[in-house]
C-alpha cells in the first residue's frame, strides 16, 4: 500500500470508527435512561442490548480497516489480537478467582473493551517483530 | 524459511518500495520477506517467481531437510 494510499485509508477508518463510537455513545445514553424511566417495561431486556448495534458497526470498522491492508499487516493484526485475547482471558479468569478471595466484583461488561484497549496496546510490540 | 529475494532484487538495481510497487504490497513487507522474519503467502511467493521468471524453489529454501 502506497502513502498516499495508507492515509487515505485511515482517514476513512477515522471517519467510520468515530460514526460507530458517536452512535454508541448515542445508544447508551439514550439505552440508560430509558431504563431509569422505566425499569419495568416489557421492553428493557430489547433496549438494554440496543448499544450492541454501534459496537458492531465499530468492529465491522476495524476489519475493513484491517482488510485494507496487505498480508503482513493482516498477519500483525491477526497476531496481536491473538494475543490480546490470551491476555484478556487470561486476566478476567484470574480476576474472577481472586473475587473469590474478597476483590470486589467487576462487570463483565468490561471484557470487550479490555480486549480491544490491548489490542492497541500490544500491536506496536507485534509490529516491531517484523521490522 | 530462506530466500535470494534481496540478492535478486539488487540484481535488477530496484529499491525496495520499487519491488513492493510491483508486487502490491508495502515496502515493509518485503524488507520482512527479505530479512527472513516474514514467510510470505502462497500466492504472493507465486507472484515473488512471476516477476524473476523463476521457480518459487529457486527462490525460497525451507532452513532444514523437508524431504519425504
Amino acid at each position: 500500500m502506497r502513502e498516499s494510499e495508507k492515509k487515505q485509508a485511515q482517514r476513512r477508518y477515522r471517519a467510520e470508527l468515530g460514526g460507530a463510537l458517536l452512535s454508541y455513545t448515542g445508544a447508551i445514553f439514550g439505552s440508560i435512561s430509558f431504563l431509569n424511566g422505566n425499569p419495568d417495561s416489557e421492553f428493557r431486556f430489547f433496549v438494554a442490548v440496543i448499544p450492541v448495534l454501534p459496537t458492531l458497526l465499530a468492529l465491522w470498522a476495524i476489519i475493513r480497516h484491517v482488510r485494507r491492508f496487505d498480508e503482513l499487516y493482516r498477519h500483525i493484526f491477526s497476531e496481536a489480537l491473538a494475543y490480546a485475547a490470551i491476555v484478556t482471558a487470561l486476566a478476567t479468569f484470574t480476576y474472577g478467582l481472586m473475587e473469590n478471595a474478597g476483590l470486589p466484583h467487576l462487570p463483565i461488561l468490561w471484557t470487550l473493551p479490555v480486549m480491544i484497549g490491548l489490542w492497541g496496546v500490544i500491536l506496536p510490540f507485534v509490529r516491531r517483530k517484523y521490522q | 524459511m530462506k530466500n535470494r529475494l534481496r540478492e535478486l532484487r539488487a540484481g535488477r538495481a530496484w529499491s525496495q518500495a520499487d519491488l513492493a510497487d510491483q508486487l502490491g504490497v508495502s515496502r515493509q513487507t518485503v524488507n520482512a520477506i527479505e530479512t527472513e522474519k516474514y514467510d510470505p503467502s502462497l500466492p504472493l511467493a507465486f507472484k515473488i517467481g512471476a516477476l524473476f521468471q523463476l521457480h518459487i524453489e529457486e527462490i525460497f529454501t525451507a532452513p532444514g531437510d523437508l524431504s519425504v
